[in-house]
């Protein structure tokens, strides 16, 4: 069988680090997703996937950073599927979250830290996560398969 | 068109010493301190038992869940437990994921969560 036939499948959006600009960045995912026909459980998880690591920058960048650039990608797998990429990247000093210790999901409750899931919810979402240190930012990129074939093109 | 909802709502029930909260939209970095500040002139007031209804959430971030934990901490404080319902599946596989069913009293409906809280 042979790959599917993809539109050109790639975009990005460049964000100021506010807090403010999160439902910008869940408006672009939520675009692209339907633009091209990713079924729901995939939209979540790059969603929550952006959303962890934006608040990551906005909450622990010192200085802070300025800039923050999110793309979204789709490519086909052989022999058949797609699989969806994201870039995730900005201009905090470096920061490496596939370095981040695991999170131990089972502590008891008065060991729990209050924090520290945002990365543990990337590394179980997703099938790829690596970290790059590029011309003094941070890039971040992460994927998966989509769950089910989005329909073919409209001619 | 997946439409997430972009906004989230909270309201409030007494019933004797449960607290009943219901959460609808999305509950992210966004809303969660929305959350918080609600919640806090309820939690200046020892609360050993909070029930969450999540029948209305469309979206759940770690921030999410860092207000749910401080309402497991805040009961715990005052030997009592939190209880959650009426989770949509998605909705319930992050929280699985986060391994919190083992930090909270899990219900599929509100009349199971109120017999067992009777």
């Amino acid at each position: 069988m042979p790959p599917p036939t993809l539109p050109p499948a790639s975009r990005s959006i460049r964000l100021r680090p506010e807090l403010g600009l999160l439902d910008d960045l869940v408006a672009f995912i939520e675009d692209f997703a339907e633009q091209h026909a990713w079924p729901v459980p995939d939209t979540r998880a790059f969603t929550l996937a952006a959303e962890e690591l934006f608040a990551n920058t906005i909450n622990h960048s010192h200085p802070p950073a300025t800039w923050v650039e999110f793309s979204l990608a789709m490519s086909p797998l052989v022999p058949d599927g797609v699989f969806a990429s994201a870039t995730y990247a900005d201009d905090a000093l470096p920061f490496d979250p596939t370095a981040h210790p695991e999170v131990d999901t089972s502590l008891p409750l008065d060991q729990r830290p209050i924090g520290g899931l945002g990365i543990h919810f990337i590394r179980r979402t997703m099938r790829t996560f690596t970290y790059r240190r590029v011309d003094g930012s941070n890039q971040i990129a992460f994927g998966r398969a989509l769950t089910q074939l989005p329909p073919p093109a409209a001619s | 068109m997946v439409c997430f909802q972009l906004r989230m709502d909270v309201s409030i029930e007494h019933l004797g010493d449960l607290l009943v909260v219901a959460i609808s939209g999305r509950l992210d970095t966004t809303s969660a301190p929305v959350f918080d500040a609600q919640l806090a002139p309820l939690l200046a007031q020892p609360r050993p038992r909070i029930l969450l209804n999540l029948e209305g959430v469309s979206y759940i971030s770690s921030a999410g869940l860092r207000s749910v934990l401080q309402l497991v901490k805040h009961t715990a404080a005052h030997k009592g437990r939190v209880g959650m319902f009426a989770a949509p599946p998605h909705i319930m596989e992050v929280i699985e994921i986060s391994g919190f069913p083992s930090l909270l009293d899990v219900y599929p409906d509100r009349t199971s969560a109120l017999s067992a809280l009777a």
